[in-house]
């Protein structure tokens, strides 16, 4: 029996050991070890997803990438995941840095650094064909006793909070397919993401309407950065000093214009300090 | 788009989702199986520290999700310093869990093998090991075998989880094609399909024939 037990317990043993364990260190090391930068993003069409062959494409992986290019950094390894395993994925160094096209937000700021500002966007609703109950705002869908319809971890449930909707009037779901589905099966009356997926998701899909991202108020715009673990500050200020000479450059203007990422799109003098203060 | 077009257009994404589901499957299982075995025989043991130590890992595995388990092993564990490969991470938290579940089978089978087989092994001046391996276990393993099939299909479905951690297995492939073509049912219908064949066709056949065999191994037939 206890002979059997070890040779049992020894065969346990073998198979968790086995497996690849894996330490990280810190982004500038693994770099000097030849190792590939990590980059984590999730299936958002325009910002950030993968296509038929998995290559990263959006306009945030094609600026992040067109970045780390003009760094000299062509060893890069992307990973797809959930919105919701972005920020947890980059703490537990599975990435290195996120580009799903986070907002810089102060709750944000506080568990994640932020390069300065690559793009500004708006948010805007999705609401079913010729929007019967005439949703704009977050005040409308509050005085039509409507429901929305957003993705967990989204910038728009803190917006739609402090606009004074409840949890019962915000339902929360992985991502925008979830989002369009929920607006299409008539279980919200509209669905709050980024003008940019918004729109994307009007053209593709004829049951919805996009709303005027010019409604909501001026606070609800956003400023949109790649995010860092706070270890590796060095590597962002070199990514940052870069940054400032790729931001707006022809050859950005080229990538990302395919998107629809124009000129009123550039992130101005806004740097991630006063967003991480003001949003 | 029919399910039939959609399976054609993206069937080699369906295809090698479904091979990582399998290896994830077959891996997890090797590892449930091990650890179900362990725990089990060290429920059983005399000793009250392998008592203890295996009733804590089934009370933690068996007492608490599946899917909070991964999520752990995958972004809690790095914060430690223990950084396992997303691939590895998800088969062993499909296979841990499995296993506690089987640890209760394992202990159920043995005690299940009647009192006279233990009695008349140790007349016959067997060690306990011996009397263990040669006696004891291979008639647990027939009663247990029908449990353990369930139990394999339950694994099999558990596997889809590992989608979470962005394993490419087939459900991460139905969500990304969802995702990006907005064909839900489509993709999931496809996935639902593939899984279904995969334990109607596969799991429970070996399953079956697994009984029959060792029934007939016994002389039960």
């Amino acid at each position: 029996m206890f002979r059997l037990m070890k040779c049992l317990t020894a065969t346990c043993f073998a198979v968790v050991a086995s497996s690849a364990v894996v330490f990280a260190g810190s982004l500038t090391d693994r770099i000097e070890a030849g190792e590939p930068i990590r980059i984590g993003f999730s299936n958002i069409p325009i910002w950030g997803y993968p296509d038929d062959n998995g290559t990263a494409k959006g306009f945030v992986n094609e600026i992040a990438l067109g970045i780390l290019k003009s760094m000299g950094h062509e060893n890069v390894e992307t990973t797809v995941t959930d919105w919701g395993g972005l920020i947890p994925g980059l703490q537990a160094n599975r990435y290195d840095l996120i580009t799903g096209g986070l907002y810089i937000l102060d709750s944000r700021c506080q568990n994640i650094a932020f390069s300065e500002p690559i793009a500004q966007a708006g948010d805007a609703f999705i609401v079913p064909t010729g929007n019967p109950k005439g949703i704009q705002t977050y005040q409308d869908i509050l005085g039509a006793d409507a429901m929305l319809v957003t993705g967990a971890g989204y910038n728009t449930v803190e917006a739609a909070k402090k606009e004074g909707l409840t949890d019962e009037r915000i339902m929360q779901v992985p991502g925008p397919t979830e989002i369009l589905a929920a607006v299409k099966a008539g279980r919200a009356d509209a669905g709050g993401l980024t003008y940019f997926e918004a729109s994307h998701l009007a053209k593709a899909d004829g049951a919805v309407d996009v709303t005027d991202p010019g409604a909501l108020p001026e606070w609800t715009q956003n400023w949109v950065g790649i995010g860092f673990r706070f270890d590796d500050a060095d590597f962002m200020e070199e990514f940052n000093k870069a940054l400032a000479d790729y931001i707006g450059s022809d050859e950005m203007m080229q990538k990302v214009t395919p998107y629809g990422y124009s000129s009123g799109n550039l992130p101005g003098d806004k740097t991630a300090e006063w967003v991480c203060a003001n949003r | 788009m029919s399910i039939f077009d959609f399976v054609v257009q993206y069937w080699p994404r369906l295809l090698s989702g479904t091979a990582v589901t399998m290896a994830q499957f077959f891996l997890a299982a090797a590892l449930g199986i091990a650890v179900s075995l362990c725990m089990g025989l060290m429920k059983l043991s005399q000793n009250p520290l392998l008592r203890g130590a295996a009733i804590t890992y089934i009370e933690i595995f068996r007492g608490t999700s599946l899917v909070v388990q991964l999520y752990w092993i995958f972004f809690v564990l790095p914060l430690f310093g223990l950084s396992i490969e997303k691939f590895t991470a998800g088969y062993v938290a499909v296979g841990m869990n499995i296993g506690a579940y089987g640890a209760e089978l394992v202990r159920g089978g043995i005690l299940s093998v009647p009192k006279g087989q233990w009695e008349a092994a140790l007349a016959i001046n067997m060690s306990p090991a011996k009397r263990m391996w040669r006696i004891i276990l291979p008639q647990a393993l027939v009663n247990m075998l029908p449990p353990w099939g369930n139990l394999m299909i339950e694994l099999l479905k558990g596997t889809a989880l590992v989608s979470l951690i962005s394993v490419a297995d087939l459900m991460f492939e139905a969500r990304q094609i969802n995702a990006s073509t907005f064909l839900s049912a489509q993709a999931f219908g496809a996935a639902l399909v593939i899984y279904y064949i995969l334990a109607r066709f596969l799991v429970t056949p070996f399953m079956r024939w697994l009984e029959r065999f060792m029934a007939r191994k016994l002389g039960r037939t």
